[in-house]
């Protein structure tokens, strides 16, 4: 069977939303709380999210008794596009909303639900992502960093890195081997959650091509996890880690990544006419990739894994974040600076300094080509 | 979907097994009209299936129309379904009587010289080139511009001449040579939209085609590479064919879901960039589809005993007609353009089916 897209409609009830959200940035905007910048979801600015939880716009499909507000999957989407479109600096809390806080809603204890949330969706408590490490990328299951039992928890030793905003985090998700690994390479990894302010963790910052240090590398040095801190059980962290992902790709931000620079190249092509034609081409799959995107937001509010769809999206959308700068600079030439005054030349700067990433981020271009491969019966 | 597009599917794809073998696509190449194909599409209800039902028809829109002929492309049907599902479905809204057994429609462009006839009807003059199928159509909907706006016109063309010419995958594409040929008043009705905007609905058309033909072009090749042997091992073990044809599947879910979307809206002119999008696309995709697949394929897809061929000669000619990517394009980057950098996202959430309509001009 070849992976379709069902056709998705936002409801009716979406529209006041997508108004509210507006609003707000437009408040925001005016009283200069921000300069919109392309990438913006990785740009840290823990004072925005505070704002925004009190709005109610993080951890908005969780239950209300943990402080979400039980919304959809689609209501969701029409907020955090809008926030994208807008390149605000939603960083912060963009990995605790997106990907940590689900974990911990469907697979974390009664204790650690109350107790981290409903700070999350207040924007007050930041997650990273403890999967990579120095020797292990693509390759996932073949994770280092041990714990060992211990009476009443786990001692855990190794390294992470590639943490985006780690050193800025409260907390990390961090997927450790707990058994010896075994002939499925698979079984003996449990996802842990790891209090970065605890002792045992030292961590250094790292600077990225765009002189931002945008991750960081986390040392376990004896660190000790209670019992309680374990997600789902012990051994479970394969099944774990792969749903945690496939909810780490799904989103628009793997398309809007640009939408800041599209913004500026419209802006000059006003006056080109012949720059109109490849305008249209990358209209067109950005169109194609919301129309997706919105389709993958529906599969979750359904309940349907969204794995393969999310991998779709996820490759042809960062392919499209990588042409983009590519087509404008050909289409309005510029010598791209970040910091130039004219806001063209920085978003052109900015985007191609961070376009690498892009592809690579959340499992590369590879990995996820092999993932639909496998889909498709070729492996 | 509702239940009688699944019913008319399943029936469609019993059917199209059936009475397009190969052998049969490539007599149609040849020139032979496939009566049994038709009659079978008759009994299934399909070329009527959207004209209105006081005209014996299902009264199905062009939602339902881009399916079916999506379905069809998947089979390579060697038959104007297509064009017969939109000329019934324009007439139904401009006129509302029968049309034809099998129709076409041809936007009647600046070729066409009108002049009145007593009686309201009128007469045409003129040569028009590349319409679908005239040969075997009992009518043609000619599309023309007059001053108060657009008008159809049906032309029987037995009644003129037609040069039968064919496009890249050897279907009907045929001039029509009009020399002062009637057409009473009852063969004209006024139609409420824009020329353009069935220009657009043709495109739509095409485009639904051209996914049909292009997921029939994935599934053929993942067969093939896990078939074919090379090195000790099925090619599908191979990297780097892995990776083209995730590719191939990218791109079709991709003109997919912006086709059904588009069809979903396709009536209202104010949707129309949805349309552009969806010509677009598919017309980029098809030239990426077929030529990955004749990448898997080595030389035996070369060849004409393969069935590759019914299905990439189809898509090299598709997605030059109604406009090819750069055509549409250029009109989608010219209105996005228009809305400057504060209008520009206001309008691409507008131009979903559940955006509030957007600007189109
Ligand atoms: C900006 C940024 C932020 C990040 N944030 C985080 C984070 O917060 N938390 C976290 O855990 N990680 C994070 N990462 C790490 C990211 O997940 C990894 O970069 C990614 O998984 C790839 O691993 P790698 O960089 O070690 O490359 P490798 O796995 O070494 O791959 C190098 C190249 O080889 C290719 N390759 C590898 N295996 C195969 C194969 N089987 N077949 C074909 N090609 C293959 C890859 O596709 C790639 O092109 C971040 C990375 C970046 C760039």
């Amino acid at each position: 069977m070849l992976p379709t897209f069902e056709p998705t409609s936002l409801p009716e009830s979406t529209r006041t939303l997508r108004a509210e959200v507006r609003d707000f940035l437009e408040g925001e905007l005016s009283a200069g709380s921000f300069v919109p910048r392309p990438n913006s979801w990785t740009v840290f600015d823990a004072a925005f999210s505070r704002r925004l939880g009190a709005r109610g716009y993080i951890g908005m499909t969780w239950p209300t008794e943990y402080g979400g507000r039980g919304a959809s999957s689609l209501d969701r989407f029409v907020v955090i596009e809008e926030l994208l479109a807008h390149g605000a600096p939603v960083g912060a809390h963009w990995i605790a909303d997106r990907q940590s806080g689900g974990q911990i809603l469907k697979f974390g204890s009664e204790d650690k639900k109350r107790a981290l949330l409903p700070r999350i969706a207040a924007g007050e408590c930041f997650f990273g992502i403890g999967m990579s490490e120095p020797d292990v990328g693509s390759d996932l299951a073949s994770v280092r960093s041990r714990g060992e039992k211990v009476d009443g928890g786990w001692k855990i030793n190794g390294t992470k890195v590639w943490t985006t905003n780690g050193h800025r985090a409260h907390y990390l998700i961090a997927l450790i081997r707990t058994s010896p690994p075994a002939q499925n390479r698979h079984q003996g990894l449990t996802q842990f959650i790891i209090d970065l302010r605890r002792p045992g963790v030292r961590i250094s910052p790292i600077e990225n091509l765009a002189k931002h240090d945008e991750f960081c590398e986390i040392v376990f040095e004896d660190y000790m996890a209670e019992d309680g801190d374990v997600l789902g059980a012990v051994g479970q962290g394969w099944q774990l880690v792969t749903h945690e992902l496939a909810q780490e790709r799904s989103g628009p931000e793997r398309f809007m990544s640009d939408f800041p620079l599209l913004i500026e190249l419209v802006r000059r092509a006003m006056s080109k006419p012949a720059a109109h034609r490849d305008i249209g081409r990358m209209v067109a799959r950005l169109l194609a990739l919301r129309e997706m995107s919105i389709s993958v937001a529906g599969m979750l509010t359904r309940g349907a894994s969204p794995d393969l769809a999310a991998a779709l999206v996820k490759d042809m959308g960062t392919q499209f974040e990588r042409d983009l700068p590519e087509l404008a600079r050909l289409v309005v030439a510029s010598e791209p600076r970040v910091g130039a005054e004219d806001g063209y030349d920085d978003s052109l700067a900015r985007t191609i300094l961070y376009a690498p990433s892009f592809t690579l981020r959340g499992g590369t271009r590879e990995v996820l080509r092999g993932i639909i491969a496998k889909h498709l019966g070729l492996r | 979907m509702n239940e009688t597009l699944t019913a008319i599917a399943a029936t469609l794809r019993g059917l199209l097994e059936q009475h397009c073998t190969d052998k049969i696509v490539k007599s149609a190449e040849a020139g032979v009209w496939c009566e049994p194909l038709w009659t079978a599409l008759e009994n299934a209800g399909v070329p009527l299936a959207t004209a209105p039902e006081r005209a014996d028809g299902l009264g199905l829109g062009l939602a339902e129309a881009a399916f079916i002929a999506r379905i069809a492309a998947s089979h390579a049907a060697p038959a104007p379904v297509a064009e017969t599902l939109l000329a019934n479905w324009l007439w139904g809204q401009a006129q509302g009587g029968p049309l034809a057994r099998v129709a076409s429609v041809h936007i009647g462009d600046s070729h066409v010289h009108q002049t009145l006839k007593t009686g309201g009807g009128r007469s045409l003059t003129g040569v028009l080139n590349g319409i679908p199928w005239a040969r075997h159509a009992g009518a043609v909907l000619l599309v023309l511009d007059d001053d108060e706006g657009s008008l159809l016109a049906r032309v029987d063309p037995k009644g003129a001449r037609t040069t039968p010419r064919a496009n890249l995958a050897d279907e009907p594409r045929d001039g029509l040579i009009l020399e002062a040929a009637e057409v009473t008043a009852g063969n004209l009705a006024r139609l409420p939209l824009p020329v353009e905007h069935v220009a657009a609905q043709l495109a739509l058309m095409r485009a639904a085609q051209i996914v049909g033909a292009m997921e029939t072009c994935v599934t053929l090749t993942i067969q093939y590479a896990n078939e074919r042997v090379q090195f000790g091992k099925p090619i599908a073990r191979f990297q780097a064919i892995q990776h083209q044809i995730a590719l191939m599947a990218e791109l079709v879910a991709a003109s997919g879901v912006v086709l059904e979307q588009a069809a979903a809206t396709a009536a209202d002119p104010a949707r129309a960039p949805l349309i552009w999008t969806a010509k677009a696309l598919a017309s980029e995709a098809a030239g990426q589809i077929a030529a990955i697949a004749h990448q898997v394929y080595g030389a035996m897809g070369f060849t004409r005993e393969c069935r590759l061929h019914l299905f990439t000669r189809r898509l090299w000619a598709w997605r030059e007609e109604c406009g090819n990517e750069n055509h549409w394009n250029e009109k989608l980057g010219a209105l996005a353009v228009r809305q400057g950098p504060e209008g520009l996202w206001p309008w691409i959430v507008g131009i979903s089916p559940s955006g509030d309509a957007p600007a189109t001009s």
